[in-house]
């Protein structure tokens, strides 16, 4: 570590560690953080959004992390980390001042280019919103080269909602449709309750020019996919991510095969008519 | 102020009566009226009998359980061009839930046991209210399947 404040700060090779200080962190939910990071040399990567990091932290382990902040901020990495585990566990407990070891960004993020000229349907499922998150400020920072666009995003309860503060400003903007359900509200919450799919009702794509950015856990994936499909959008616009265990992030280990492809380098997104046939299945 | 609003009007645009022949929307009319609830009212409760069948103009209205020692545990909202109370057109009539209105709402409130006698003089008429009551059915249990399995529990 000391070696590597003192030289230039492009990795050796794709195992290389880069070591980023925490500067602050923000609480989304009782057991979900919000990082933001800078490298101790020199400035962080660029990034496509959808693409992922690889976080270490020391002595406990490594894991794929979406990346969630703004990719035309140049200062600093934002991740959002649930806690789940004793990796994840370590990194959302990471202070201020706290190192975390950086590689990344990898795999293939949303196809914002190939969106551009089209309306846009976000569909977000939960923590599933943290790797859509940089897609949504892209698409919001470049607005005049979109058609329509919808963000779906659906959580358990309103504490569970992540980016409360980003989605009032979103769903205050006229050019969006942002609409938010629960699926167990209280006397207090005045949005809409019921499982995200449930949100279509409220909308009507246009299937022949619409481009469809999903994530959230498979299951709710696989019902949204569906959704997608009777509203009449063919597989070849539907795009989802996908998260299996990676372990290299480089398409060395086989960790993450996924039917002929490795999610970490020919994902983690996927365009719905690659991997259709076999997603879902028990045995992949 | 609900009288000036022509319910053949908002009959004949809401999605579940739209697309029913001009003569039953004609029919359907008068035995509808236009109903308005402030945000906070308690349309029905769970359990009761309310031969109220409701087609939502706009406003938003929740689905509820109350559970005793915790409250109001609400599970589905029902907005604009949606419709609440099937069970009102389904023995032995009783609210599956309670519905309170979390949102001002403008609905068209339509007696359901005269909508029955039109639905089984006219079973074509009937049989196509049905077809939509059951799409509405399974529309939700769909989305009860979906909470069942905790859609977003998975997520890492």
């Amino acid at each position: 570590m000391v070696q590597q404040l003192a030289r230039a700060e492009a990795p050796l090779d794709p195992f290389a560690i880069t070591w980023y200080r925490v500067f602050a962190k923000t609480r989304e939910t009782p057991d979900t953080m919000t990082i933001r990071m800078r490298p101790l040399n020199g400035q962080p990567p660029t990034f496509k959004p959808g693409q992922f990091s690889m976080l270490y932290a020391y002595g406990v382990g490594e894991v794929p992390i979406s990346i969630s902040g703004d990719p035309a901020n140049r200062r600093y990495l934002e991740h959002t980390v649930r806690s789940v585990g004793a990796v994840t566990g370590a990194l959302a407990g990471k202070g201020r001042g706290e190192l975390i070891g950086y590689r990344g960004p990898y795999g293939r993020g949303w196809p914002l280019e190939e969106a551009e000229g089209k309306d846009v349907a976000i569909v977000a499922g939960g923590i599933g919103l943290a790797p859509l998150r940089p897609a949504i400020y892209h698409i919001v920072q470049n607005r005049e080269k979109y058609g329509k666009f919808y963000v779906l995003y659906g959580a358990r309860t309103p504490p569970d909602l992540l980016y409360k503060h980003e989605i009032e400003r979103w769903r205050g903007r006229l050019d969006t449709q942002f609409l938010v359900t629960v699926d167990k509200g209280d006397e207090r919450w005045r949005g809409y309750i019921g499982v995200v799919t449930t949100l279509f009702r409220h909308i009507r794509l246009d299937p022949a020019n619409t481009i469809a950015l999903v994530c959230g856990p498979e299951i709710m994936m696989k019902f949204t996919v569906a959704e997608l499909k009777n509203q009449g959008l063919p597989e070849d616009q539907i795009f989802i991510s996908m998260e299996r265990n990676m372990k290299c992030g480089v398409g060395l280990c086989g960790h993450c095969q996924f039917g002929p492809y490795f999610v970490c380098k020919d994902g983690p997104v996927f365009r719905f008519s690659e991997i259709g046939s076999f997603f879902g299945r028990r045995e992949v | 102020m609900e009288q000036q609003v022509d319910v053949l009007t908002l009959l004949r645009d809401h999605p579940f009566t739209r697309d029913f022949p001009e003569e039953k929307v004609g029919e359907l009319a008068r035995i509808t009226k236009v109903v308005r609830f402030t945000a906070g009212q308690r349309i029905f409760e769970e359990g009761e009998i309310h031969r109220r069948l409701y087609l939502i103009v706009y406003g938003r209205v929740a689905l509820y359980f109350y559970i005793p020692g915790k409250g109001e545990f609400r599970y589905e909202t029902i907005s604009s061009g949606e419709v609440l109370g099937w069970s009102s057109l389904v023995e032995p009539y009783k609210k599956a839930s309670g519905a309170v209105t979390v949102e001002n709402t403008l609905a068209l409130s339509l007696d359901s046991e005269k909508l029955m006698r039109m639905m089984e003089e006219d079973a074509q008429f009937g049989y196509k209210v049905y077809q939509k009551l059951v799409r509405i059915v399974a529309d939700r249990l769909r989305a009860a399947r979906m909470r069942l399995i905790d859609i977003y529990g998975g997520g890492g």
